[in-house]
């Protein structure tokens, strides 16, 4: 199983884990971070306690490239050659990322997640009655 | 030309709420010379995905302003090493300084105190030092420091 954490501005974290929960039921093996109040030393540091967890590879969620969240994760990720980092996070990557961590192997995974997230923005049109 | 203050540099509200809206084309970063590496290629990436120019500089080696420049020190001490260098500004905004502790300045600035003494340098110096998160809000100044 890959672990993973999510690392978003704000409260997003943990919301996409109470989401998550009352969509797929109990989450395990998923922390997060915020960037809340913490300077870029304090949330480098706070994203590297988190990525002890996923020493023997797991992945980490990002919202967006550019974001601080993102850019104290890609600091940290050089010397972290077992953990991969997505940005864009969204509620759909998580879900597949929850359905398949246990059966998949890391690189699949992860270019399943990637595909999820550019299929998960369309624009829907109203059925047809 | 202004220089902005925000211990984060180059993120989300520095690249959306004020590179975007005012047109940057060229981030300056103060930064010490000896700066962390990663974290230069790593603004190096964002700036590229912002379609910007970025320039790392020393204060001792920043590079002369232009139109569309977005100057960007990441504390005061920086602040006042390129004030000390020359390099004159019209005044500091500070947009984000998130110390662990110290003194609560307004949202998203918590200056410690080696920060309260480079402002207080700053404006002995004649720098005007407001606070503002984002450019179309109203500066207001700092608290007595």
């Amino acid at each position: 199983m890959i672990p993973a954490v999510i690392v978003c501005h704000g409260a997003l974290g943990e919301a996409y884990l109470e989401a998550l929960a009352g969509i797929y039921g109990e989450v395990t093996d998923v922390a997060t971070v915020t960037n809340e109040d913490l300077g870029a030393e304090e949330l480098e540091s706070a994203v590297a306690a988190s990525l002890e967890r996923l020493a023997g590879g797991g992945i980490v969620f990002t919202d967006y490239f550019g974001g601080s969240c993102a850019n104290a994760c890609l600091t940290l990720l050089p010397a972290r050659p077992a953990v991969r980092l997505i940005s864009g996070v969204n509620l759909p990557v998580l879900l597949y990322y929850l359905a398949h961590r246990h059966e998949l192997g890391m690189d699949e995974l992860v270019r399943g997640i990637v595909n999820r997230g550019h299929n998960s923005i369309r624009e829907l049109s109203p059925p047809v009655l | 030309m202004d220089l902005h203050l925000d211990d984060r540099l180059l993120h989300g509200r520095i690249l959306h709420g004020w590179g975007r809206r005012l047109g940057a084309r060229r981030y300056v970063l103060v930064i010490p010379a000896a700066g962390d590496p990663a974290r230069r290629a790593v603004y190096a990436a964002v700036a590229r995905e912002a379609g910007a120019e970025l320039v790392l500089a020393a204060a001792d080696a920043a590079p002369a302003p232009r139109a569309g420049d977005f100057w960007l020190a990441d504390g005061p001490a920086a602040a006042l090493a390129l004030w000390r260098a020359g390099r004159r500004y019209r005044r500091l905004i500070l947009i984000g300084l998130r110390r662990s502790a110290g003194r609560r300045l307004g949202p998203d600035i918590t200056a410690d105190e080696a920060d309260l003494d480079a402002l207080r340098a700053l404006q002995a110096a004649g720098v005007g030092c407001e606070r503002r998160r984002f450019p179309d809000e109203a500066g207001e100044p700092l608290p007595p420091l």
